[in-house]
């Protein structure tokens, strides 16, 4: 039997980038780099997403991008490209492309490890479920300043949240996930809405918590993992107990134990193809809170503006509804915000830990 | 009338600052000259200074090597070897013919009488014929165990002048690294060569001062008044200094299982370069003032303790792995190499200077073939603020760093915070770089053009002085003898491509530090 022939193409990344800086030095362009962000994606899954992220990033900041591409149709092949990216009128970076097969992969840290910009941080954005490698990752790893995980990418969400909380357990890199970053105006709001003593208690004795998202297509996961992660962040920093999860007709309840009452926690995804939002998917579109001292919370989303209309009553009085700015991160920027506004390390760990008590897809 | 200064008077055209090198007429004897040092640096080095006028109007080059060969031949070897090493390709022929009718070669063996007697006269004859006028160079481009011979030849032979006794002509001797294999013998070999030399005739080469580079660290730190401020104890927190080959040994196997990494790079170029950022300001730029405060910031260097010597000394050797995609071999695979053999390839050192300035600060050397790149570089990183405003905006390992690339990439860095445009006011590391090809262009001189041409000057600014090389080796030779007790047995213990042992961390981690990335 013939053994296929393998293919590698690599330039000198040295060379290539020297030729660069000259070419681009005659333009009279400077050489920017604000950090290095590494890139792992598979061919023909995430590599697109990838690609448009990479091209979004590098129209905000100068950064050392080096792109790693895993082939798993190819037999034995590894190729390397470098290109110079035009940052603003003035500068330029670099991306450095890494494409291998499988059987190539342990090849990528020597080429790419060289080429990290030395004293700036280095951040590994890592689109595949982390679950499922081990080739570069443990190499990658120790590296970086900061991992962000995607949780679409998780084929089990208790699985992803339970290796998350061994990562983080491991390493002292930050993690985290653009969809946690996307749920900081939400989290912002729940902070100062309760941030007395007495709006803090009705919150600690809620019975009943309902959240309403926007899931436009059935096949996103995406909107699912936003509104867990949210839930699981008010269950996680109230110190709820999880006890137990029921899916009925796309809706999920779960049920939290404290020591003197349950809560219920029900998300309901809304999809409505006659009356599609002018939202992202994922969006909340509205989080009502009831508690034991029949007090009650009603955060309703503005479907045309970033806010939210917040309303309170007890059985005494019913407060005037209030609106609240909320945080706009439009799409693509979540990674963004992760590398220059990262959230709070310990909340993000917090919520995993308690998500990989739950089994999401196996109730 | 205005005063003038007192070189002024003796030259009245002579400006004043300018610098006016007077190379005296000379030649250049290689021994060795077929070895690989001579085409790869010594011949590309000449010829250079030849393309750019800095070599004697009067001036010749003989090679010296036991292999039978003519003229002829030795010069087109030469001049294939200029075409492949030099910094500046081609060869400009009209500059090579001219040089061509300076190039000797003589066969000999390096212990062999008549071939000094021949050498002589050949010598005689070329001062007639091209006015050298008895000025020697004699370069020891051969393996050390060879040069107590050559020096007691060329002595015996009348070819080294007493420079009591000889005033009209003068006769050097460049001795390559490594200067002994440790302490005792480096006494050895120094006090043999005294014997037939002055210290001052005595040029002990470490082509790391000939690099500009690493010249330019004493205007960097004497020539800026704002760095002298902080570089010291109050503000420093660590340094890293660091000499990472990607390359293997490349067909040395038979050189570097006598040598090891200590002995080839340790012990004279990081040694150099720890001196050179670490010493007092000299009291001029004489070559003894510079040497005299090297030798002394060596001398402070305090003792390992050897009861807690795996706390300050790693070693390591590498295994087969891949290096730029490419899978290599290990070191025990390599040609020439034992299958067995314990000789390291990397070595960490941590290790602290007992002086007012330092006292109290690690430095971190690291050297090591088969790591993910090449790269020399000295980063000192500074301590960090008192932790009362900006330090829960920060990520990790955020202290300023001042990095000074001695190659490739050559140019210094350095890292200050910035805050990040936006209401909350994150702060992110940024890098002011200088890069010495942006900013000035053409490739510089190779080391060992300066370094010959200083060597013809009688400036031995840019060599090692006999107690500065005892004095290292006086603070490595314990390393030495404690790793021949201790044979390693968890070798290799790094893939090639990778940097370097993971105990090596561990130097560091007590003090909260890490390796850079460099």
């Amino acid at each position: 039997m013939a053994v296929a022939t393998p293919h590698i193409a690599l330039v000198n990344i040295e060379c290539e980038l020297k030729r660069l800086w000259d070419e681009q030095q005659g333009q009279k362009r400077t050489r920017a780099c604000l950090f290095n962000l590494i890139v792992f994606a598979k061919k023909n899954n995430r590599d697109a997403y990838c690609h448009s992220l990479i091209e979004k990033v590098l129209s905000k900041f100068p950064c050392r991008i080096l792109s790693i591409t895993e082939d798993e149709t190819a037999e034995e092949s590894l190729t390397t490209e470098v290109s110079a990216v035009a940052v603003g009128k003035e500068s330029f970076c670099e991306v450095i492309h890494l494409s291998a097969s499988h059987t190539m992969l342990e090849r990528i840290p020597s080429l790419l490890l060289p080429h990290i910009v030395p004293d700036l941080p280095v951040y590994l954005f890592w689109t595949e479920d982390p679950t499922c490698e081990t080739t570069i990752m443990p190499q990658l790893e120790p590296l970086a300043t900061r991992i962000i995980f995607d949780a679409t990418t998780a084929t089990d969400l208790q699985t992803f949240c339970h290796s998350l909380t061994e990562i983080m357990a491991r390493t002292s890199s930050e993690v985290s996930d653009p969809i946690w970053s996307c749920l900081k105006g939400w989290r912002k709001l729940f902070a100062t809405t309760f941030d007395t003593g007495e709006t803090l208690r009705t919150l600690m004795q809620c019975k009943i918590m309902r959240i309403v998202y926007y899931n436009s297509n059935h096949s996103s996961r995406r909107s699912d993992i936003a509104a867990a992660y949210f839930q699981g962040w008010i269950a996680a920093q109230l110190d709820w107990q999880f006890h137990s999860i029921e899916k009925s007709e796309g809706h999920v309840r779960l049920t939290y134990k404290r020591p003197a009452h349950d809560i219920t926690v029900i998300l309901t995804p809304y999809d409505d193809p006659l009356e599609p939002l002018s939202l992202p998917p994922g969006a909340f579109l509205e989080v009502e809170i009831e508690s034991m001292s029949k007090t009650s919370w009603h955060f309703k989303r503005d479907e045309k503006a970033a806010r939210v209309f917040v309303q309170h009553s007890d059985e005494n009085r019913c407060d005037l509804p209030y609106v609240s700015a909320l945080s706009k991160t439009l799409a693509g920027e979540g990674i963004m915000d992760e590398i220059f506004y990262p959230s709070s390390r310990e909340h993000y760990r917090t919520t995993l830990m308690l998500l990989a008590q739950i089994p999401w897809e196996k109730s | 009338m205005e005063k003038q200064s007192e070189t002024a008077l003796l030259n009245p055209l002579q400006e004043e600052g300018a610098v006016m090198k007077k190379l005296d007429p000379c030649v250049v004897v290689i021994f060795g000259a077929t070895g690989d040092l001579t085409g790869r640096k010594l011949f590309p080095a000449l010829y250079n200074l030849m393309r750019e006028g800095q070599l004697p109007s009067h001036f010749a080059c003989v090679g010296f090597a036991r292999r039978e060969k003519s003229h002829d031949a030795f010069r087109q070897e030469m001049h294939d070897a200029v075409n492949t090493h030099s910094r500046v390709k081609p060869v400009d022929e009209n500059i090579w013919n001219t040089f061509l009718g300076q190039i000797y070669y003589h066969t000999s063996d390096f212990d062999e009488d008549k071939g000094y007697e021949n050498l002589k006269s050949m010598l005689a004859d070329l001062d007639k014929k091209l006015g050298t006028k008895g000025n020697r160079v004699f370069y020891l481009s051969t393996q050390p165990k060879y040069f107590p011979t050559i020096i007691e030849k060329l002595s015996q032979h009348g070819l080294i002048y007493n420079t009591n006794k000889e005033k009209e002509k003068w006769s050097r001797i460049i001795i390559e690294k490594p200067f002994g294999h440790d302490y005792t013998s480096a006494i050895d070999l120094q006090q043999f060569v005294l014997n037939h030399l002055g210290e001052s005739q005595i040029y002990r080469i470490d082509h790391y001062l000939g690099k500009e580079t690493v010249q330019n660290l004493l205007v960097f730190r004497f020539d800026n008044s704002i760095f002298e401020a902080f570089w010291n104890n109050h503000y420093v927190d660590h340094v890293q200094i660091t000499v990472s080959e990607e390359i293997g040994i490349e067909g040395r196997g038979a050189f570097f299982e006598e040598a090891g990494i200590l002995r080839d790079i340790v012990q004279n170029h990081m040694m150099q370069l720890l001196s050179l950022v670490t010493m007092e300001p000299p009291v001029s730029l004489d070559a003894e003032a510079i040497r005299d405060e090297k030798v002394k910031v060596i001398q402070a260097i305090r003792p390992l303790d050897m009861d807690n010597f795996a706390k300050y000394v790693i070693r390591g050797q590498y295994g087969p792995g891949f290096v730029n995609g490419e899978k290599v071999p290990g070191y025990r695979e390599e040609k020439n190499v034992s299958p067995t053999s314990s000789i390291e390839t990397y070595a960490a050192i941590k290790l602290y200077i007992d002086n007012w300035r330092w006292a109290g600060v690690p430095f971190y050397l690291r050297a090591g073939k088969r790591l993910p790149k090449r790269a020399t570089e000295i980063a000192v990183v500074f301590k960090e603020v008192p932790g009362i405003l900006f330090s829960k905006k920060k990520k990790r390992g955020e202290n300023n760093v001042l990095v000074m690339r001695i190659q490739p990439n050559e140019g210094i860095s350095l890292r200050i915070n910035s805050k990040v445009p936006g209401p909350q006011s994150p702060i992110q590391g940024v890098k002011m770089d200088f890069n010495y090809s942006s900013y000035f262009g053409l490739s510089p001189p190779e080391a060992y053009e300066r370094l010959i041409c200083d060597c013809m000057l009688g400036d031995g600014t840019l060599f090692a002085r006999g107690d500065e090389v005892l004095a290292s080796w006086r603070f490595m030779t314990p390393i030495l003898e404690r790793w021949g007790e201790m044979p390693p047995h968890d070798f290799p213990n790094y893939p090639a491509g990778t940097w370097g042992p993971s105990n090596a961390d561990q130097l560091l981690a007590s003090h909260g530090q890490q390796w850079r990335i460099v």
